[in-house]
């Protein structure tokens, strides 16, 4: 009988260590404030040479990152460089940032590459391939469904969104179509830049502005969704670049290009993405040169928006 | 310790046992759950604040993310919250500055989706969940929440489980009790048994008749105790009749010891009455022996100073061998002494069908039959013992008596010898001397005178038949040739009349002496007997008158001699009597018939004559001899 009694007891014995060990350890208090005034930085990982990749704004902010950040995997993953995101805060300019190295590269726009080359130097290594799968795209000028506006020249007398300043399908494209058109901004009852495509088709949408030029990709899905109305197409230009700053050393930019061209956004890298057929991209890239954009650029001169001569 | 109470305490401790484990493995399972539920409750709180502060970060309106932060501290569990910006910098919750050791606390990786850190705080146990504000961004949102909700709720849960441990223990404690007692009733019941039966209570049984394997047991257990109890009255019975045979033996035993030839027989009969009362643990008891026909005698007593109980002398007298075998020949009295009763069992002292006496015994009891059947037995012994020893005494007598009688027989011898001699050297030598010297005279007168000479030869003629009828008397008396020649009675007529007795002797005879011959060893014996008979009435008895008569039958020949003498008193005590002088002559009758297997009887009373009667068996047998 003793026998089982001690089994027993000595069972419960050995069970209860099992509970609260761990409370007795005693661990290190970590202070959570300090009364040290000055402001304490975080820091970040410097180990590594990482290239700094940045964004014309298109879309919301959060979706950009979401959008790039994968893009930037598949970039680390087949050149073997470490890429970091880093979205542009509004009191910066992505150009200059470009142009100044802090970037080292970036996916703009024709407009922002335009003025980039002409004053830094900037040179665009690839341009996105569409959904049409042209290396070119459109913007439209889109209205809300329930508008009376049927063509451009109703826009007299309007408002008027368009996204960045910088922006190609978003300022560049649609001041064409309305130059085409024979509308001139001064003819517009007003005109806003929103700041992105997601701004000015929330804009539309909004019934804010009448009318607004966005990207043709966006454009057309909300159409499809019955949220807007194409309004006008543009003609195409050369789609959205990935421009390097003059910065960098040949050699990552030509793994960068391979990259790049080796991109299938629809094949084998489609896994891995987030909604890149948001992007000016959808299908990857074709290879590019700066005569590609003389057009443009011969446009955004005689819309004032470029320096005729200097480059 | 009971059985019922080892089922209750295991049971108990198993109940408890088995509570802990629960506990602590609800405990370990619930609590991993809650925090794991919790761990992702918080995560994917980050994840949305994350998710809404984005926007805010990413445009640079840092006054947002700041609201946005510390309205998150609305939330209770909320200790703090921070972000790290891109470029380093960090907006966080904290009135004061936040420390770096916080920020640097629980960094993410660019693997990392999220990170948790658990660590004590100056604010307590807090987790510190990171997450990136978006990925792929370098910029981490980090919240801390207060741990201590979580060992509050898991020890309300250990609470309530330790309550309904408890709750099962008493219940099963209660349970386990029941069960114990209906477990250990039936067992109970057969240690109970079991001590009776250690004590020798064979007759109990038990009354357990469930169909389950005690019932089987207490079944077994029944038929045990059968089988127990018949081998132990076995055992008992052989182990009493071994004990009455150890005692029988040993009264047997005991008797049979104190037999011994030569010893006094009042002597070995007190050992042997000793040895029975020792033995059968009896009171007391005393023998009587027979001296004589009608006579009885005690021999011995123990434990009984006087026996008020008379010896019934006839008590056995109708007893047979058959009798005493079956139990018949015995005498049960009782005895009032001192206040007590005993009871008083005579037991036959026999030997063949004769009765020798009697053993009597008391005791408290009536003495069983083995005792009884053991007493019969010994009283055989015993009387076998008397009888051998009154054999032995008897034959010891015999060898004295024919010691005796060859004393007698060798000194008849040296005196018929002398006899001779003398008669030969006192009359016939001097005879033939005389007769020589009267020849040699006649032979020196036959030249001088022939008449003379004549006369002197005609003197020694007569001289030398004198002669002739001393030495055929003295050959006579050797051996009578008339025995030879006419037979016995003519041998033993003549004998009783020629010899030169003081008185004449008037004899008759009578009988059928002539028509058969008999063996003449048995006619030589019935002739020296006849011839001692005859001298001792012409010598002894002054008798005038001898009447001699022989018969011979088909099987024995008989020879009797009667005088008219002055007879002598017939004692026993004749032929005992160390000192005086003994009858040889009468002894060597009695010896010469018993060698051939005859015997001789004398009648003899004061002046009334003696008859001497030898009866000779005329066919021997092998061991004839050896009856007597």
């Amino acid at each position: 009988m003793s026998k089982l009694l001690a089994i027993i007891f000595s069972t419960i014995l050995f069970l209860f260590p099992a509970t609260g060990c761990s409370n007795l350890t005693k661990e290190n208090v970590i202070p959570l404030t300090t009364n040290d005034q000055n402001p304490v930085v975080a820091k970040m990982d410097v180990t590594s040479p990482v290239y700094t990749f940045s964004y014309d704004r298109r879309m919301d902010p959060a979706e950009d990152v979401k959008m790039y950040a994968p893009f930037l995997k598949y970039l680390e993953e087949t050149t073997g460089y470490k890429f970091k995101l880093q979205p542009m805060p509004p009191n910066q300019n992505l150009i200059e940032e470009l142009g100044t190295g802090r970037v080292d590269l970036a996916a703009i726009g024709t407009l922002s590459y335009l003025q980039a080359h002409q004053k830094y130097g900037v040179r665009a290594i690839a341009r996105g391939v569409t959904d049409q799968g042209k290396a070119e795209y459109q913007a439209l000028i889109i209205t809300s469904p329930n508008s009376k506006l049927r063509s451009l020249s109703d826009l007299r007398g309007k408002t008027f969104s368009f996204g960045s300043d910088t922006s190609t399908q978003g300022y560049l494209l649609p001041l064409i179509m309305l130059t085409q058109a024979g509308v001139k901004l001064t003819d517009l009852a007003g005109y806003t830049f929103a700041g992105s495509h997601f701004d000015t088709a929330n804009a539309v949408i909004s019934g804010r502005y009448a009318a607004g030029g966005i990207q043709d990709t966006l454009g057309r899905e909300l159409a499809k969704k019955g949220l807007v109305r194409i309004l006008a197409e543009s003609e195409e230009f050369p789609s959205s670049t990935i421009s390097v700053s003059p910065s960098l050393p040949s050699e990552v930019v030509k793994k960068i290009r391979e990259a790049l061209l080796a991109f299938a956004p629809e094949g084998k890298d489609k896994a891995m993405l987030y909604h890149w057929e948001q992007t000016e991209m959808p299908r990857g890239f074709v290879a590019t040169d700066d005569k590609d954009f003389d057009e443009a650029r011969s446009w955004a001169v005689r819309l004032g928006i470029l320096n005729g001569g200097a480059e | 310790m009971k059985l019922g109470n080892k089922i209750s305490i295991v049971i108990v401790a198993i109940i408890a046992a088995l509570g802990i484990l629960t506990v602590l493995l609800i405990s370990h399972v619930i609590g991993n759950a809650l925090r794991e539920s919790v761990q992702d409750k918080e995560i994917s709180l980050a994840k949305v604040v994350a998710g809404n502060l984005a926007n805010p970060a990413l445009t640079g309106n840092y006054l947002t993310v700041q609201r946005d932060l510390e309205g998150l501290k609305d939330d209770r569990q909320l200790v703090y919250a921070f972000l790290i910006l891109p470029d380093g910098s960090i907006l966080h919750t904290f009135k004061g500055n936040i420390s770096a050791e916080l920020v640097g606390l629980n960094r993410l990786t660019p693997n990392q989706s999220y990170a948790l850190k658990s660590f004590s705080s100056s604010d307590g146990k807090v987790e510190d969940v990171g997450v990136f504000l978006l990925e792929g961004l370098d910029s981490e949102l980090h919240i801390g929440y207060k741990e201590d909700y979580i060992q509050t709720t898991l020890n309300h849960v250990f609470e309530t489980i330790g309550i309904l441990t408890l709750v099962g223990v008493i219940l099963g404690s209660l349970a386990a009790g029941a069960l114990g007692k209906y477990l250990s009733s039936p067992i109970e019941k057969l240690t109970t048994l079991t001590r009776k039966i250690a004590q020798g209570q064979l007759s109990h049984r038990v009354s357990i008749t469930t169909k389950d394997e005690v019932g089987e047991l207490s079944l077994s257990f029944n038929q045990m105790l059968t089988a127990l109890e018949d081998s132990l009255t076995k055992i008992r019975v052989a182990e009493e009749e071994q004990r009455i045979k150890n005692r029988e033996l040993s009264v047997l035993n005991g008797v049979a010891e104190t037999v011994r030839l030569g010893q006094e027989i009042n002597l070995m009969l007190y050992d042997a009455l000793v040895q029975i009362i020792e033995s059968l643990g009896l009171s007391g008891g005393w023998v009587y022996l027979r001296a004589h026909e009608k006579t009885g005698i005690k021999i011995t007593s123990l434990g009984i100073a006087e026996p008020e109980i008379p010896c019934s002398q006839c008590e056995f007298c109708q007893c047979d061998l058959a009798k005493i075998k079956q139990g018949q020949c015995l005498s049960r009295n009782s005895l009032e002494k001192d206040g007590h009763t005993y009871q008083i069992t005579g037991i036959p002292i026999y030997v063949s069908d004769r009765i020798l006496g009697a053993i009597y015994l008391l005791s408290n009891q009536e003495l069983m039959s083995t005792d009884l059947s053991t007493l019969q037995t010994i009283g055989g012994q015993l009387g076998t013992m008397i009888e051998n020893v009154n054999l032995w005494r008897e034959l010891k007598a015999r060898e004295a008596k024919v010691s005796q009688l060859l004393e007698k027989v060798i000194a008849a011898q040296e005196e018929e010898r002398k006899r001779i001699a003398r008669e030969l050297h006192d009359e016939t030598s001097q005879s033939l001397a005389a007769l020589a010297m009267r020849l040699k005279v006649s032979k020196g007168w036959i030249q001088k005178d022939a008449r003379k000479a004549e006369a002197l030869l005609e003197e020694s003629k007569n001289e030398a038949v004198r002669i002739m009828r001393e030495l055929h008397n003295i050959v006579f008396h050797l051996r009578p040739t008339l025995l030879d020649d006419l037979g016995l009675i003519p041998a033993l007529k003549w004998l009783a009349e020629s010899r030169d007795w003081k008185r004449p002797l008037e004899v008759e005879v009578q009988g059928n002496w002539s028509k058969e011959k008999i063996d003449p060893q048995v006619e030589t014996t019935l002739y020296r007997i006849g011839q001692e008979a005859i001298t001792n009435a012409a010598k002894y008895s002054q008798a005038t008158y001898l009447f001699i008569e022989f018969k011979v039958a088909e099987d024995k020949a008989l020879l009797k001699i009667q005088d008219n003498g002055k007879g002598f008193i017939w004692d026993e005590d004749l032929f005992e009597s160390e000192q005086g002088k003994k009858p040889l002559g009468l002894i060597g009758m009695m010896e010469r018939a018993s060698l051939i297997g005859g015997r001789v009887q004398i009648y003899s009373d004061d002046q009334h004559g003696t008859t001497v009667e030898a009866i000779i068996p005329l066919k021997k047998e092998a061991n004839c001899y050896g009856k007597n």
